[in-house]
């Protein structure tokens, strides 16, 4: 969390993080190029380098996009997600390179311009005249505009929802590439190893959100009208609550989240962040606060308030138990309204 | 109600240091990122099936000397050997072809010309530095024995011969096929890539039945499997199909 904008704000996690994803590139071109080179010497150089940064990037693709879905089921994996925007910045700079090269090594120096080139070599229905560099290029424009606008100076402008949208483009970048290589690079390269690499890769994505959309099911169920009172919903029995571990549900469409803390207060919250739209209700109260899984931003349960000197604020519900059920309003109280926490009486 | 102590691990970026389960745990992760990330580029790299023996000799801009031919293609039969090789196509830089003036002008006359070598185990070229040839001498006998085999049909690939002779490797296939349209266009000579029946690769330049070039009419079936009828000369060892691009058939 933060009250003004830095390029970066350094911590020894992220130092450490990006001295892996460093470390990671390096060795991936390096060997990439040594083993090309050992097994191929008269390939060239620029092809060398065409295939080394396209596969690096893809690769790097495959974990970025995969980091998420196994994050929501295995908290463990939270510290690979807190860091992702500089995987996504260092595979559009991979993604760059290799269109930069491309350009430069097919398409410029002849009689068209290069980048009319790109779109005009290849015309037609035929396997061999798929416009498959068409498909590349248009997935670079998606990374870049994700990319370069990675920094929290965009989310804050852009509001949240705008972010996400705009960033979930990522899956259509994805969806691109995955033809960009099925209709390029692997109708030269027949080795079955590429065309196994790439089906692990699209069905090890395509698998874990389908498992992560498959956890949410239960969330996305309306839950039941209160019969006592018709403004209410009952989201949860008490006996669902675990302290200190918020409860997910929606209401009208809106994520909530429930949460049980200081031993018998009871509150409810919006369950989406307002950094990043993060899932509040996969977060845990830490230091006095709901804290969000995905960059550690907090809210105050009973206001849904950041404590200060944050000023992000959420809106919060109306709450209260009747026997042994949680009931919250329907309608969400203004960002950063005080709600009396429901006190859960043990006995 | 759970434990409070006994909560699962969390992890929060702006934390000093995170809980032990979850150090431990991304540790792991890391060096199993790292060893997938050497897997893949070592498998990745080392599958590669398309690389060729075609080498092009950057940065080694040689003077050779020899008698130049305008047709089929712009060639130079040099007085000495050179890697192996005394016939070469001529191109010019990038994805040009050698100038139709120059080769006019100079056609059987004995030159000099700098530039550089490129080529595989059939076939070599020489990409001529702009402005470089010179005129030592005249003849008036085609140096090259010709011949003619008969009607042939020849299956395999058009590509640009620069590219193919080792300007890029590899020069041929999907990927490349942007660039050899560009190099056709240039006026670097097609040439049909095929497989003979042991398995070797035989290179055919392609021709119009009238000799001339046939760069634009091909542009439209490079880098695919096409089957080719023309009718096959011997141009000192070189294959030279002369066709009619309307029977060009795709495979």
């Amino acid at each position: 969390m933060s009250v003004s904008y830095k390029a970066v704000g350094w911590t020894a996690f992220k130092k450490r993080y990006d001295w892996m994803l460093v470390v990671a590139v390096v060795l991936f071109i390096g060997i990439f190029t040594s083993v090309g080179l050992a097994s191929h010497p008269a390939i060239t150089l620029e092809i060398l380098l065409i295939r080394a940064t396209a596969v690096a990037a893809i690769t790097l693709l495959h974990v970025i996009l995969a980091i998420g879905p196994l994050a929501r089921r295995n908290k463990l994996w939270l510290p690979m997600l807190y860091n992702r925007r500089h995987l996504g910045v260092t595979m559009f700079l991979l993604a760059f390179i290799h269109a930069l090269l491309v350009v430069l090594t097919y398409h410029a120096g002849g009689p068209t311009n290069a980048i009319v080139s790109i779109f005009t070599s290849d015309i037609g229905a035929r396997m061999a005249a798929f416009p498959f560099q068409a498909f590349g290029f248009g997935a670079l424009l998606i990374l870049f505009v994700m990319a370069a606008t990675s920094h929290d100076f965009w989310l804050a402008n852009l509001t949240a929802p705008v972010w996400k949208t705009l960033h979930m483009g990522v899956y259509f970048a994805y969806a691109m590439l995955v033809v960009h290589v099925a209709f390029g690079f692997l109708q030269a390269e027949t080795s079955p190893a590429y065309v196994i690499l790439m089906g692990i890769g699209v069905l090890t994505i395509g698998g874990l959100h389908l498992m992560a959309g498959w956890s949410q099911k239960g969330i996305e169920e309306e839950p039941n009208r209160s019969p006592d009172d018709e403004d209410y919903f009952e989201v949860c029995k008490l006996s669902d609550l675990t302290e200190n571990i918020p409860f997910g549900n929606s209401i009208n469409g809106e994520r909530i989240a429930v949460i049980l803390y200081e031993g018998n207060k009871v509150s409810c919250v919006s369950g989406v962040c307002q950094h990043q739209n993060g899932p509040l209700a996969e977060g845990q109260f830490k230091y006095g606060c709901l804290t969000c899984p995905w960059h550690g931003y907090q809210y105050k349960p009973n206001d849904g308030s950041s404590p200060e000197p944050f000023t992000e604020k959420i809106p919060t519900f109306d709450i209260k138990i009747v026997e042994n059920r949680v009931l919250v309003k329907g309608k969400p109280n203004p960002a950063g309204t005080p709600v009396e926490p429901a006190i859960y009486n043990h006995s | 109600m759970s434990d409070p102590n006994n909560e699962e691990p969390f992890f929060i970026g702006w934390e000093e240091k995170p809980a032990a389960p979850v150090s431990a745990f991304n540790k792991k992760v890391s060096v199993a990122l790292v060893v997938i990330a050497i897997v893949v580029a070592g498998i990745v790299a080392a599958a590669q099936r398309t690389i060729s023996t075609a080498w092009f000799d950057f940065g080694n801009v040689q003077e050779f000397t020899g008698v130049l031919i305008k047709s089929p293609t712009p060639m130079l039969i040099t007085d000495n050997e050179v890697e192996g090789e005394k016939i070469f196509y001529l191109v010019a830089r990038n994805k040009y072809g050698f100038p139709e003036a120059v080769a006019e002008k100079h056609h059987l006359q004995q030159i000099k010309l700098m530039g550089t070598f490129l080529g595989d185990e059939l076939e070599a070229m020489i990409e001529v530095v702009d402005g470089s040839v010179s005129a030592m001498g005249k003849t008036d006998t085609m140096p090259l024995p010709e011949s003619e085999i008969g009607t042939a049909t020849v299956r395999g690939e058009i590509v640009d011969s620069k590219c193919h002779l080792g300007l890029m490797n590899p020069g041929r296939f999907k990927p490349h096929r942007a660039c050899a349209i560009q190099c056709l266009m240039g006026g670097i000579p097609p040439i049909l890539v095929a497989q003979t029946p042991q398995g070797q690769l035989a290179h055919y330049l392609l021709v119009s039945t009238d000799g001339s070039a046939i760069n634009d009419a091909v542009l439209d079936y490079v880098a695919e499997p096409v089957e080719v009828t023309g009718t096959l000369k011997r141009v000192g060892d070189r294959g030279v199909l002369y066709i009619d691009p309307a029977t060009i058939n795709r495979l």
